[in-house]
């Protein structure tokens, strides 16, 4: 597999390993206060120690007058560094350039800084309520080239963002329900852990800036550096090794400003790596309350659903003006319902901010609409995935987005999920303080649309093959999953494909690796450009074969006359002996769509991943710990191209899941983060993962669609876990993670309010007798 | 803050005297774990480092007397899978098994750990439950103490600045005792304890219980032991009531702590459930020593 | 430990002492600040890049080396108290002519990585292991890989490696993604 050696043997080149001869370190100062005027820097110690080149803070920056201070990918709300107020702790005030990192680091912690504090807000619902405390008095400038984000923002109510969808009529429906359910449910902001912390080396030039950069989306980093510089595009090169890890929170340019401008000052090649702590406050995912009201008839059916979400998006607005449209149609979930009203907001509080995470907000919806579906059946007396089958869209049906879909495999892919965890069998099991039981849940995600992906396939002529691509690796295995998909189209050995790592003065365009798109999206365009290789080979061959292009086919990595495969020419002599140099194949791949943010009608997704999950768990009454035991999952995958790494990325998911859903919160007081460290928050360890998981991938070859598979099996598993803690327990949780102690105190809730019965229901007896 | 010297004193008087001569602002090092932890997040700025690596004599573990004396630069690892530990001190072998990690078990030690006296740690309680003795060396001579009086408060003993525990000593476990370190996690299963109880049993043939300790560890600022609540248990069987006294007992009398890991009634809660979990679990390990006739108890 | 090795190391000029370590049999003299980490002076002065930082406390094992048999976390060891030890490091299981050790060579064909930032980390751990326990059991195994976290999730295939090195077992029972063709 390609560069799978250097994967065991410490070489694979990640950005804090990249040296630039005269290359300078960074060590930032943040603030101590959640929300504050900056009344004063002071530097000059710092500046007098040792080994520092220069201390630097945003007065500096501005007073230079050669960038844009504020930058982010849709509003230009982030400051490089922190100028006149600053919005959250831990938010960048000034950086330290020295010599080595240990005296950048000694010398920040010299740096000293005035507050004058102003009036904070952490919650996202008091953020949202009238009269909170404002955090852009003045709506920010948008960022010119995020135009399909239609902005709802309201400054007044610190919302970045809203978005609406609405279909049918919702207060008919549920005029017309027999039974509605109305509930809060809540997830914590999260860190996504990448082991490799965001980094970058940033070498500006008066004219030209070079950023290597840990990076998820090196093209929308080059255009916000552009921005910032005055520079055009390609006098800024973004180049991007493999990355530790990525899982959204290296979306989006965060340290690659602060670095180029460092570099900028100081004249010569700065890195930035940030220490553990650090990465905790740079990315978030976002915390979320949703109220879920769900209207059914006693048959089980759904007829009616309203929801709002609201998304706490810390202090500057990142990609939540785009993330709420994906709250917004996932709150719908995966079920035809024919009357819904879905509404996120995107409220801006002062804690860190929250940008992309695996699951995309998908997460926070599943949470909130699986765990009430389960509450329903309960109060219907239906099973639990009884109700869901009845509920279950199916090909053909209408999403709430006005969208015929198509290829729907839900039904089978939960009756499979329930059959594999031993659905129907004997539930609960207790023995001793032990109780074991089971849930399910299913879930409907939807990719990024529109998006753009671009590629470049060079078949050299001994008959190797370059691809050209801008879709970053970052563990998910994407360049050997280009390589197979390449070698496959072309039909040589794929050891013979190389695929590169991202620059972009040499890759083609690419949106950006995110949302689970670069399979569908790159994989098109790698294989459009393979098909321009072939086209352009059969040209070649035919002249060489002396043969009608049109009669010419490549079979096997062999130019042929059709009919006539053994008088083939290896397409590698083709190159050779046509004396082309190398045959350059192009492709793109563009998808339309969009919704409407007032109604959310249009097209949302290109396609929709689905997936469902079932959780086997085992609760300790008398300590509230839950074990996941077993776990079974399953995805609709179109097509498997590389069926190692789908089985990484389900289990991926599954980390993300179960820390999610037992172990993962950040906690913050009064917007300091109290557990920065990974000796506090914890994310799960062998021990903690389920003793066995399956992954059923469900392929449709002849629909032709690939899948991404980095995200779709991760939102059922929280929901699966906590309906079979309910079931184990009774306890229902409406807030994550499950933690013992919320466990416990839910089993002594029960506890007293049987005992409260029991003395109701003797007094009855005394009073009756 | 300028570079420490770094010392390397090669017997145990030279390294008290350079504690000594720095007044305070030296710092001993022993595995280092700790230590490096707090150099990094600059907790800590230290004019000298004083390692013990070459001081020899501090790194064994042998027993004389009945007692078990395990040297201060034994690492958690060793303690953990050592003989001697394992058979006279099962309790103790089990809790060093469940520090941290496996890189943390090599490197850290049974002096550092205790001289650190972090209170969200597993040896502490298990050496106080086996009435451990610390033995420090100072520039006035070597003293001892009973951990109980060497652990004072969070992070807090009672070691002098220029002092340097040397050894640890533990008084065997009869062959016929019980024991049983539990710890419980609240969250991951790397994760600190949130509560983790040491007992030792020991009961006649007819079950009356002749000797009960109860150390429990990670619920306040220094492990816990009521002596009173054991005694009274000795000279009547050790029943599941008398088991959930004892439990009680301890739940209602901790003062917990709350932090990530756990509120403080949650806390309470588990000090209640762990003690009992953890002297039924040493109550069983007596009954199947005192039937086998086996020394220690298997965990 | 060789006698002419100092008791006292005293800063210079630059707050440095001086280190020698046998780092992957090779002897290698450094000049380290006295609170540096081992992982820094691995990384920053000898250009060995197999050993990462993750978290910097000793929770997620990125950062593993082997000193003197035992794997430690690079991040809470001193390199100036390395002096006279012999340091490992992943790019120490590879011979000069490309041989891998066994423990790589099964983690290279069971793909037991995502991104392998961790990798390196588990590696070790394992080499130490079966260093000191040829048979370990699957228990063994799991004790040694605490305090490692692969956070892309590739924990089934890690064990699966681990199990063939260590000659446990014989069936794999990595969870199988099973891959179903339908009409």
């Amino acid at each position: 597999m390609l560069d799978a050696r250097d994967r065991v043997t410490g070489r694979t080149p990640f950005v804090i390993n990249h040296e630039v001869p005269g290359m300078l370190h960074c060590r930032l100062v943040r603030s101590t206060a959640a929300h504050a005027a900056v009344r004063a820097v002071r530097t000059a110690e710092a500046a007098a120690q040792r080994g520092v080149v220069a201390v630097v803070t945003g007065a500096d920056l501005t007073a230079r007058g050669d960038m844009a201070m504020l930058f982010g990918p849709v509003l230009l709300d982030q400051p490089v560094l922190a100028v006149d107020v600053v919005r959250y702790i831990g938010e960048p005030v000034a950086a330290v350039v020295a010599e080595d990192p240990a005296a950048a680091e000694r010398a920040a912690a010299l740096v000293e800084v005035d507050y004058e504090h102003k009036a904070a807000v952490f919650d996202a619902d008091e953020a949202f309520a009238p009269g909170a405390p404002l955090l852009f008095p003045e709506a920010p400038e948008r960022d010119p080239s995020f135009a399909d984000v239609t902005l709802r923002a309201d400054h007044e109510r610190n919302v970045c963002n809203t978005f609406t969808v609405v279909r049918g009529d919702v207060e008919a429906g549920f005029a017309a329900a027999e039974l509605v359910v109305d509930d809060v449910y809540e997830s914590p902001a999260a860190g996504a852990v990448p082991l490799e912390t965001h980094a970058v080396v940033a070498d500006a030039r008066p004219d030209r800036l070079t950023v290597w950069s840990s990076t998820q989306t090196p093209y929308i980093t080059r255009r916000q550096l552009a921005l910032m510089f005055g520079l055009p595009l390609n006098r800024v090169r973004v180049i991007v090794p493999a990355l530790g890890g990525g899982f959204g929170a290296k979306a989006y340019a965060t340290v690659e400003p602060i670095a180029a401008a460092l570099s900028r000052v100081v004249g010569a090649p700065v890195r930035l790596h940030l220490t553990r702590e650090e990465e905790f406050v740079t990315m978030t995912k976002h915390a979320m309350r949703v109220r879920l009201r769900t209207g059914v008839m006693r048959d089980g059916r759904i007829v009616a659903r309203e929801a709002t979400a609201i998304y706490n998006a810390g202090a500057y607005a990142v990609i939540s003006p785009r993330k709420v449209m994906f709250g917004a149609y996932g709150l719908n979930g995966p079920y035809a319902i024919p009357n819904v009203r879905t509404e996120a907001h995107a409220v801006l509080t002062n804690t860190p901010p929250a940008g992309a995470y695996r699951g995309f907000a998908i997460n926070q919806c599943a949470w909130a609409y699986e765990n009430q579906l389960d509450e329903i059946a309960e109060r219907l007396g239906l099973d639990p995935v009884e109700i869901r089958r009845i509920n279950l869209l199916r090909d053909g049906d209408e999403f709430c987005t006005g969208e015929k879909l198509h290829h729907l495999r839900f039904t089978e892919l939960l009756d499979s999920a329930a059959e594999r965890i031993g659905w129907g069998t004997e539930d609960p099991v207790q023995v001793g303080d032990v109780v074991r039981a089971k849930g399910v849940s299913c879930v409907i995600e939807g990719t990024i649309t529109p998006s753009t992906s671009t590629a470049a396939v060079r078949l050299n002529p001994d008959g190797s093959v370059d691809v050209l691509t801008s879709s970053v690796e970052m563990g998910q295995g994407i360049r050997p999953a280009l390589a197979g998909a390449v070698a496959r189209r072309l039909g040589v050995d794929p050891e013979l494909v190389q695929v590169s790592y991202v620059d972009t003065d040499l890759t083609p365009y690419d949106q950006q690796t995110t949302a689970s798109r670069s399979m569908y999206s790159m994989g098109g365009a790698t294989g459009r450009a393979a098909d321009d290789v072939l086209g352009q080979v059969r040209e070649l061959a035919a002249d060489l074969l002396e043969a009608d292009p049109a009669d010419v086919v490549v079979t096997n990595g062999r130019a042929h006359v059709a009919g006539i495969e053994g008088d083939g020419i290896p397409i590698g002599d083709v190159v050779a002996r046509s004396r082309v140099g190398n045959v350059l194949g192009e492709g793109t791949l563009v998808t339309e769509g969009g919704l409407d943010p007032f109604t959310g009608q249009g097209i949302g997704s290109v396609h929709w991943h689905q997936s469902v999950g079932a959780a086997e768990v085992e609760v300790d009454l008398a300590t509230g710990r839950v074990t996941v035991l077993r776990y079974a999952g399953g995805v609709f995958a179109g097509e498997v191209i590389d069926p190692v790494g789908a089985q990484h990325q389900c289990e991926g998911c599954l980390v993300f899941g179960v820390g999610n859903a037992l172990l993962e919160e950040l906690v913050f007081d009064q917007g300091q983060l109290v557990n920065g460290s990974l000796a506090d928050y914890m994310v799960p360890a062998l021990e903690d993962m389920p003793a066995s998981h399956d992954f059923e991938l469900v392929e449709d070859r002849e629909q032709g669609d690939v899948h991404g598979l980095g995200e779709p099996a991760l939102p059922p598993i929280a929901p699966a876990i906590g309906n079979a803690v309910y079931r184990a327990t009774g306890v229902r949780l409406h807030s994550l993670p499950i933690s013992p102690e919320k466990v416990l105190r839910g089993l002594r809730e029960r506890r007293d309010a049987a005992r409260r019965d029991e003395t109701v229901a003797d007094e009855t007896v005394e009073v009756h007798s | 803050m300028s570079a420490p010297a770094v010392f390397f004193p090669r017997t145990v008087a030279e390294a008290v005297e350079l504690l000594d001569a720095y007044d305070g602002s030296a710092k001993l090092v022993a595995g280092g774990t700790a230590l490096t932890l707090m150099l990094q997040q600059r907790l800590v700025s230290p004019e000298a480092l004083v390692s013990l690596r070459d001081v020899p004599g501090l790194g064994g573990t042998s027993v004389e007397g009945g007692v078990v004396r395990l040297g201060a630069l034994v690492t958690h690892t060793q303690a953990a899978r050592h003989a001697l530990v394992r058979a006279h001190l099962p309790v103790a072998a089990t809790a060093f098994s469940l520090v941290g990690n496996a890189q943390v078990r090599a490197a850290a030690t049974v002096g550092g750990v205790l001289a650190e006296a972090d209170y969200a740690s597993d040896p502490p309680a298990a050496l106080l439950a086996l009435d451990a003795e610390v033995l420090a060396v100072g520039p006035g001579g070597e003293r001892r103490m009973p951990i109980a009086e060497f652990l004072v408060g969070f992070y807090q003993t009672t070691l002098a600045p220029e002092e340097i525990v040397t050894r640890v000593d533990v008084p065997a476990l009869p062959p016929t005792a019980g024991s049983a370190y539990l710890k419980h996690t609240s969250r991951s299963h790397e994760d600190r304890p949130c509560v983790g109880v040491a007992a030792v049993v020991r009961s006649d043939g007819d079950g009356t219980c002749r000797d009960l300790r109860v150390a429990v560890g990670a619920a306040c600022d220094r492990p816990l032991r009521l002596v009173d609540v054991e005694a009274g248990a000795v000279g009547s069987p050790l029943d599941d009531a008398a088991v959930e006294a004892v439990a009680t007992a301890y739940a209602e009398r901790v003062d917990p702590v709350a932090d990530v890991r756990g509120s403080a009634w949650y806390r309470r809660e588990m000090v209640q459930v762990w003690v009992r979990r953890a002297v039924h679990a040493a109550r069983r390990a007596a009954e199947h020593t005192t039937n086998d006739q086996r020394e220690g108890a298997v965990l | 430990m060789s006698d002419d090795l100092s008791q006292v190391k005293l800063p210079d000029d630059d707050g440095r002492v001086p280190v020698r370590l046998d780092v992957n049999g090779r002897a290698r003299t450094l000049r380290v600040h006295p609170t540096q980490t081992l992982l820094d002076a691995l990384r920053e002065q000898l250009r060995l890049h197999g050993a990462r930082s993750g978290c910097g406390v000793g929770m997620c094992g990125a950062c593993t080396v082997i000193i003197d048999e035992q794997a430690v976390s690079g991040c809470l060891t001193m390199a100036a108290l390395c002096d006279g030890r012999q340091v490992r490091t992943v790019e120490g299981l590879e011979a000069r002519d490309g041989t891998l050790s066994p423990v790589p060579e099964a983690f290279l064909r069971h793909r037991a990585f995502q991104c392998s930032y961790c990798t390196s980390g588990f590696v070790l751990a394992l080499e130490a292991l079966l260093a000191a326990d040829p048979e370990p059991d699957e228990a063994a195994v799991r004790e040694a890989f605490s305090g490692h976290i692969c956070r892309c999730g590739s924990y089934s295939r890690i064990m699966a490696a681990a199990r063939e090195v260590a000659g446990i077992g014989t069936a794999l029972d990595v969870a199988a993604v099973e891959t179903r063709e339908r009409a």
